[in-house]
């Protein structure tokens, strides 16, 4: 058989494949079509979904709004600077002038909370202190060391918190006064040990060192007998050299740091932060001393 | 892709467009390849409802195996492998799978006299019987030329041999195929 005889024999075969095959079938057509639409679908990415996309766009909406909702109920306190919050607590605790026995509680724990040397704090007042390694931690050992000899006196924890306080001083307005203190601390530390005394007193200067806040308040309130130790606050403004600029009460609806800014506008000089000091009277009443210095 | 486009398109770019989602040009390849598949596939089983069976796995494995189709390959070869192989799977599976894969040639049964019809019928009745007379392997290949119009090398490549072997059996097929018809062509 020669090539043409072949050709005509694989063509006469084409021909009569075709007709006995026919087309395929067509419900194997419709089958194979929607299994390859559904292959496709299946290997499509579900971002490329838009039943998913619109999901996925809807949930970030949501979780947008949230943070939005949560921002704005945020407490006014947390969105402070870290300086401006401890001074803003410091008056808010002072401010609200309750006995310093009911109130230490929950100043404890905002201190506690908004400060992360708080355990080596509890750590040297469990011991005899040693070498303070910062001027607030040695301020704040002596303050607690510092209380008042009263027999009536409530846990030491009062004193110990309303101490703390103190360490809103911290501020750069400070500066001065805050490196008189660590001088004082720093180089005697033996001594500051052996006389706990309020640095406060010993950093204000000659007349206030080495004086409770029972002494302080009765040398610089002779007359206050008649006042209402436990709902107001006896304040003094001090020079670098431990003078009183200024001294007076704060009512209850004051705020101290409203009284700072005051004095600031009246001395036209930078004012430390206050620091807040708690004994006991005389008369075994609880009272609140709070103490800024002026850095010249 | 409009149909217009797909037409002027390769094989192989059309399944990698499948691959990739293109659901249009699944159903231009299926459109290119649909007849010869379901001839080759018929031809093999011997039987309609088997190969409608057969065709539609064919069709969902390449569904399913588009998206590891070979860059260098060709789709038609790749499409008529899968069918071969679906095709063996289910003569195995059904024990009736006949020597597919021997080499030695089994003689040709005679065609009977033709019947008494139009010369035509006749003559497409006895191709097609001389070719469900031819061993496997050989039917395949002359199939696979006739009907899938694929080259040598194609078939080779589909029936895994080399291109001799492959050479050699479209040759007995087809002295086999005018052997029988001799009466008819």
């Amino acid at each position: 058989m020669t090539n043409d005889a072949e050709q005509e024999l694989v063509d006469q075969y084409r021909i009569v494949s075709a007709e006995d095959a026919g087309p395929a079938p067509a419900a194997v057509r419709k089958a194979v079509l929607a299994e390859a639409a559904a292959a496709a679908r299946r290997r499509q990415p579900a971002a490329n979904d838009g039943k998913y996309l619109w999901r996925a766009v809807a949930s970030i909406g949501v979780m947008a709004i949230a943070l939005l909702i949560w921002r704005e109920s945020e407490p006014e306190l947390s969105r402070a600077p870290a300086g401006e919050l401890r001074t803003v607590k410091a008056a808010r605790d002072t401010t609200n002038a309750a006995p310093a026995a009911q109130t230490s509680a929950p100043s404890a724990q905002i201190e506690h909370r908004s400060r992360p040397s708080q355990r080596q704090e509890k750590k040297a007042e469990a011991m005899p202190p040693p070498m303070p390694t910062s001027p607030s931690l040695s301020r704040s050992v002596q303050v607690a060391e510092a209380g008042a000899p009263s027999p009536a006196r409530p846990p030491q924890d009062a004193e110990r918190v309303d101490a703390v306080v103190q360490d809103a001083a911290a501020g750069a307005v400070a500066a001065g006064a805050a490196e008189a203190t660590t001088s004082v601390t720093a180089a005697a530390p033996a001594k500051a040990a052996k006389q706990p005394q309020s640095d406060v007193a010993a950093s204000a200067g000659r007349s206030t060192q080495r004086l409770t806040p029972a002494q302080l308040y009765q040398l610089h309130f002779p007359d206050s007998n008649d006042a209402n130790t436990e709902t107001s606050i006896a304040w003094l403004l001090m020079n670098n050299a431990g003078e009183v600029l200024e001294k007076g009460r704060l009512l209850p609806s004051d705020s101290l740091e409203t009284l700072r800014i005051r004095l600031i506008d009246r001395h036209r000089v930078a004012i430390s932060a206050w620091q807040s000091m708690a004994g006991y009277d005389q008369q075994g009443r609880p009272l609140r001393i709070a103490i800024a210095r002026t850095n010249q | 892709m409009s149909r217009m486009e797909a037409s002027a398109t390769s094989d192989e770019t059309l399944i990698k467009r499948y691959a990739a989602g293109d659901v249009t040009s699944f159903q231009e390849l299926y459109d290119r390849y649909e007849s010869q598949l379901w001839k080759f596939v018929l031809r093999q089983s011997g039987n309609r409802a088997m190969a409608e069976e057969l065709t539609q796995d064919v069709w969902f494995t390449v569904t399913r195996e588009a998206p590891r189709f070979n860059d260098t390959g060709r789709f038609g070869p790749w499409l008529f492998t899968i069918a071969r192989n679906r095709i063996i799977d289910n003569f195995r599976t059904t024990q009736r799978h006949e020597n597919l894969d021997a080499t030695d040639e089994p003689a040709a049964p005679a065609i009977d006299s033709p019947p008494a019809q139009t010369e035509r019928l006749q003559t497409g009745q006895a191709i097609l019987r001389a070719l469900s007379s031819l061993p496997t392997d050989q039917r395949e290949a002359f199939v696979l030329q006739a009907d899938a119009g694929l080259s040598v090398s194609e078939i080779a490549t589909v029936t895994g041999t080399n291109l001799e072997t492959a050479k050699s059996r479209l040759r007995y097929a087809r002295d086999k195929l005018r052997e029988s018809l001799k009466a008819y062509l």
